[in-house]
């Protein structure tokens, strides 16, 4: 085998196995890509259900206070009625 | 022990394999190939096939590359020397098949030492794109 020989070899088995291993580090790189791309969609589906709990919680605890709100004013209109019957017994009294 | 336990032991150690090779790091074994062709491939290439001046001294530098490479613990100059190392391997297979062929089965070892570096390769730049 002469020097142009091995020369040519040489340079021809380089670029071919340069060929080879482009073919393949552009591969691991789309996989790498796709399951960086998987772990972040997981990431947004995660957060996206914590989201949803949050709002289901707070409609629960929204309906809860209207309903004691509800109650409370009802308690309020009693007491100012009684209150007023009180006030005019009072003043019934001391006119006596 | 059950043949389903048994089947599932099998396949949990053949998953351990498969990730070792492919995630474990592998300095050892780039020693081990710049080793090869800093010493084993010149000596062979030029008992079995003469003196190939210029691919014998490519061979050694690029050797002594792959362990400055890795004495320099820097990811990328060992994924460069790598490469080096793996067409290196391949210009060795490329320069027995168009010479002598590979008539003993001992031969056939350039082949395996071919794939070896090729794994390593894949295996670092496995860990350069989780890194980044």
């Amino acid at each position: 085998m002469n020097n142009i020989e091995q020369f040519l070899i040489t340079i021809t088995a380089i670029a071919g196995s340069a060929g080879l291993w482009k073919f393949f580090e552009s591969r691991l790189k789309i996989k790498s890509e796709q399951r960086r791309e998987e772990m972040q969609q997981n990431d947004g589906i995660q957060y996206r259900e914590d989201l949803k709990d949050r709002v289901e919680k707070m409609s629960l605890a929204l309906e809860e206070a209207n309903k004691k709100i509800l109650e409370l004013t009802q308690k309020v209109a009693e007491l100012e009625t009684e209150n007023r019957y009180l006030h005019r017994e009072v003043d019934i009294l001391k006119r006596r | 022990m059950s043949i389903q336990n048994l089947k599932k032991e099998a396949t949990r150690k053949i998953k351990h394999l498969i990730d070792v090779f492919r995630y474990s790091d592998s300095q050892p074994t780039e020693i081990t190939l710049a080793l090869v062709n800093l010493i084993l491939a010149p000596i062979a290439t030029f008992i079995e096939l003469g003196p190939l001046l210029f691919y014998q001294f490519a061979l050694i530098v690029s050797s002594i590359f792959q362990l400055y490479c890795i004495a320099s613990a820097d990811l990328k100059c060992r994924i460069r020397a790598s490469f080096l190392t793996f067409s290196f391997f391949i210009t060795t297979l490329m320069m027995y098949v168009f010479t002598i062929g590979l008539p003993t089965p001992s031969h056939w070892g350039w082949c395996v030492l071919s794939f070896s570096a090729f794994s390593s390769l894949k295996r670092l730049k496995t860990e350069d794109l989780h890194r980044s």
